[in-house]
């Protein structure tokens, strides 16, 4: 991740003209935002590793397609990663002897999951994870677009296909949602741990 | 906070480099000029999509070098006489600049919902040569631009006519459609001498997605052009060599689509003195400039095969098959890649859209679904139904047309129960917008399958509404309320706000006649253009008796004898 200049239009032009290196930089640029947004869908690091490795594969595939959005292509980088968790199987069964080929994690003891699990249950985290599940595709989008990634909704428009307008009323209507999803995950959690008092 | 583990990211960036190196070069030419091609225009055009600015004659200012044909393929000569012919004086003033954009963006009719000026906007001359039995055909090819393929000449549906079918014509132009100015013009010319051949549905002029190259293949391999064109310069980059017997006839070219000027191609099985096949059917993939050397192939024993590919970048080809004994099923493959997700199956059909597909599983015995799924076109299953009774499945067709894609407009899906319900579902999503009772709604060939018709349309005001000869249900589409929607005549041509119908004319333009017109030459007919959605007439002008109305890259032209005219 170094700090030199990075023109990523070019580099991004380059590297579906063939130039291995070049994909490799944006690779870099943006694993880590992939990887957060992973983060936020999967429970497991390990997975959201996975998730990273199969989005960077998918944009390779699909790389005609991919928008490129004021010279960047984060904003397709992102929904394509809450398709790859929502269809994972599926990924997971198209990249397979790839992904196999990935070494073991190597921050991963016998206690992982069961630290994990239990941060899980008793993070809030781990709740509005629950919740965020809970959204359509759509409304995961341009959540993940507009709130999580702060991309203007012009910005947002152009990587999801839609209007500005469009993009508007979605936000709206999936944060009401959103809202009433996390109310209720929390109001389970709060209730669960009331009754155990 | 939580790190990526540093060994797995250097181990997938490893991958990644290698994946791309491992991908063929010929792949990357391609991949490279769209590129450089779309940041170009991105910075002088500001799009900011994948959009494709091409430069063409008096267009925008590009490199050369990328605007013509790619280095890597070499101009050939055609396959059949071509000759490239000056393109005809316009009538209108010399217009500026009008780039040809190439993108999978949606194009929107431009309605002409006030009366035009009695004078045209411009007028363009066809080949002179056009007679009774060389029809034009228009194919939008970007906002403002169409192809005008004229021919090439074919059995009159009016036997009246005396054509010479054994000397074939074929005209193709590139035209400005807001300034009537022809970019290119191609000519083809050749003998037909073959029995059958009659160069109706026997010829196809397609799109290559939006690769910025166009397919002329005609489905005899020695009778016709066989080639790809530059949609740019009109420039043949070179010829498509078809692996069948001399004279044989062959399954059409299916263009993949996408941004991919890729085909799908079916090559019969061998067939016995006794008719019986002695190999299998081949189904591939390739570059139609180079079909000997397909990305994959795939085999079949079967008696007959038949292949769908949807032509809008999706990743799903469908093989149909029959075995000896008569028993049809499906294959499904990837076809990026020709791996097979589905063999032998009697128990799936698909539905496409230009966003989605729509899949339909667990067929009962009249072959109707229980369960349906929407897939996008990567592969990834977005969302799926499931019923215990049977479902009826109908795409809310939207106005317009996306570039080299065949498939509808849509992003509603329609989902009809036995009881009377309808749900419409956010293609993409899966989600329900809502739930509405059909009772409104008229039966479809008397309601023989139990549910209404499939055939729903949404207008430009937002108005989905059952495509009924007379009558029918109309919905709000953003909220499935009833709505009371006046009549509207029928029209030979449809915009987003308005219906233009043509009476009193001969035909649409040739002898592709409307027979239920009892017309009379000698009395003028009349264009009359209607609001789609209150039927109110807004304008009419007197036609011409061979006239017809169409909209080419979204704005709306008229074609009577050798002239084609600018309304709006």
């Amino acid at each position: 991740m170094g700090t030199e200049s990075f023109d990523e239009a070019e580099t991004w032009a380059a590297a579906i003209g063939g130039d291995s290196g070049a994909f490799a930089r944006v690779f870099d640029a943006h694993r880590d935002r992939v990887f957060g947004q992973a983060l936020r869908l999967m429970r497991s690091p390990h997975d959201a590793e996975d998730v990273t490795a199969l989005v960077f594969l998918e944009a390779w595939r699909k790389r005609d397609a991919v928008r490129v959005v004021d010279g960047s292509v984060i904003g397709w980088l992102l929904v394509t990663t809450n398709y790859v968790v929502r269809n994972l199987s599926r990924s997971t069964r198209r990249y397979r002897a790839v992904i196999d080929r990935l070494p073991a994690p190597t921050n991963t003891d016998d206690h992982a999951d069961e630290v994990a699990d239990r941060l899980d249950r008793e993070g809030r985290d781990a709740q509005v994870r629950v919740a965020f599940a809970r959204l359509s595709k759509s409304d995961q989008d341009v959540i993940t677009l507009c709130v999580l990634e702060e991309l203007s909704t012009g910005q947002a428009a152009r990587v999801l296909g839609v209007p500005a307008g469009t993009v508007k009323s979605r936000l709206s209507r999936a944060k009401q949602r959103f809202t009433v999803h996390t109310t209720e995950v929390l109001g389970q959690t709060a209730s669960a741990t009331g009754g155990a008092k | 906070m939580t790190e990526f583990d540093p060994t797995r990211s250097d181990a997938i960036r490893s991958l990644l480099i290698e994946t791309v190196e491992q991908t063929p070069r010929r792949d990357h030419r391609r991949h490279l000029r769209i590129a450089i091609i779309a940041v170009l225009a991105a910075l002088g055009g500001g799009l900011g999509t994948a959009a494709v600015a091409v430069a063409v004659t008096g267009g925008v200012g590009l490199p050369d070098a990328l605007s013509g044909p790619p280095a890597a393929t070499a101009p050939a000569a055609p396959t059949a006489p071509a000759t490239p012919a000056p393109p005809p004086p316009p009538t209108a003033p010399v217009p500026t600049a009008h780039p040809l954009v190439l993108s999978d963006d949606v194009i929107v009719p431009h309605d002409v919902l006030s009366a035009p000026a009695a004078d045209p906007l411009w007028t363009l001359a066809l080949p002179s040569w056009r007679q009774e039995c060389d029809y034009v055909s228009v194919l939008s090819v970007a906002d403002g631009y169409a192809l005008i393929q004229v021919g090439p000449t074919a059995q009159p549906e009016d036997l009246s006519f005396d054509c010479d079918l054994g000397s074939v014509r074929l005209g193709l132009s590139l035209v400005d459609t807001t300034t009537g100015v022809a970019r290119w013009n191609r000519e083809w010319t050749w003998q037909n001498d073959q029995q059958g051949a009659h160069f109706g549905g026997d010829l196809q002029v397609k799109l290559l997605g939006t690769s910025g190259r166009v397919l002329v293949s005609s489905t005899y391999r020695d009778v016709g052009p066989q080639e790809v064109l530059d949609l740019a310069s009109g420039a043949t980059l070179g010829p498509v060599h078809r692996s069948a017997a001399a004279w044989a006839s062959m399954q059409p070219l299916q263009p993949v689509g996408g941004s991919s000027s890729d085909v799908i191609e079916v090559a019969a099985a061998e067939l016995d003195a006794s008719g019986q096949p002695t190999g299998p059917w081949t189904v591939q993939r390739a570059d139609p400039l180079d079909l000997s050397a397909p990305s994959w192939t795939y085999a079949v024993a079967a008696t007959g095969l038949t292949a769908r590919a949807p032509g809008n970048g999706s990743f799903l080809l469908e093989l149909g098959h029959q075995d000896a004994t008569g028993r049809r099923s499906t294959d499904v493959l990837d076809i990026d890649s020709g791996s097979v997700m589905v063999q032998d199956s009697v128990d799936r059909s698909y539905l496409h859209g230009d966003r989605f597909s729509v899949r339909e599983s667990d067929l009962d015995s009249d072959g109707r679904p229980h369960t349906v799924a929407g897939i996008d076109p990567a592969g990834n299953e977005l969302w799926t139904r499931s019923s215990d009774t049977a479902l009826g499945i109908s795409l809310a067709g939207e106005t317009g047309v996306r570039p080299g894609s065949p498939v509808p407009i849509a992003s509603t899906v329609l989902l009809f129960g036995d009881d009377g319900r309808i749900e419409a579902v956010d293609g993409l999503t899966g989600e329900t917008r809502w739930v509405a009772d059909d009772s409104a709604c008229l039966g479809y060939g008397g309601a023989t399958d139990g549910l209404p018709s499939r055939e729903f349309a949404v207008d430009g005001a937002g108005v989905l509404r059952q495509q009924y000869q007379s009558g029918g249900c109309a919905f709000d589409l953003a909220t499935g309320k009833a709505v009371d929607a006046p009549e509207v005549p029928r029209s030979t041509t449809d915009g987003a706000l308005a219906r233009y119908r043509l009476t009193g004319g001969f035909g649409t333009g040739g002898l592709w006649t409307y027979k239920w017109e009892q017309t009379d030459p000698s009395v003028p007919g009349s264009g009359t253009v209607y609001d789609i959605t209150t039927g109110a007439e807004l304008w009419s002008r007197p036609i011409a008796y061979d006239e017809s109305w169409t909209f080419a890259g979204g704005r709306l032209v008229s074609i009577t004898g050798t002239t084609i005219a600018g309304l709006g």
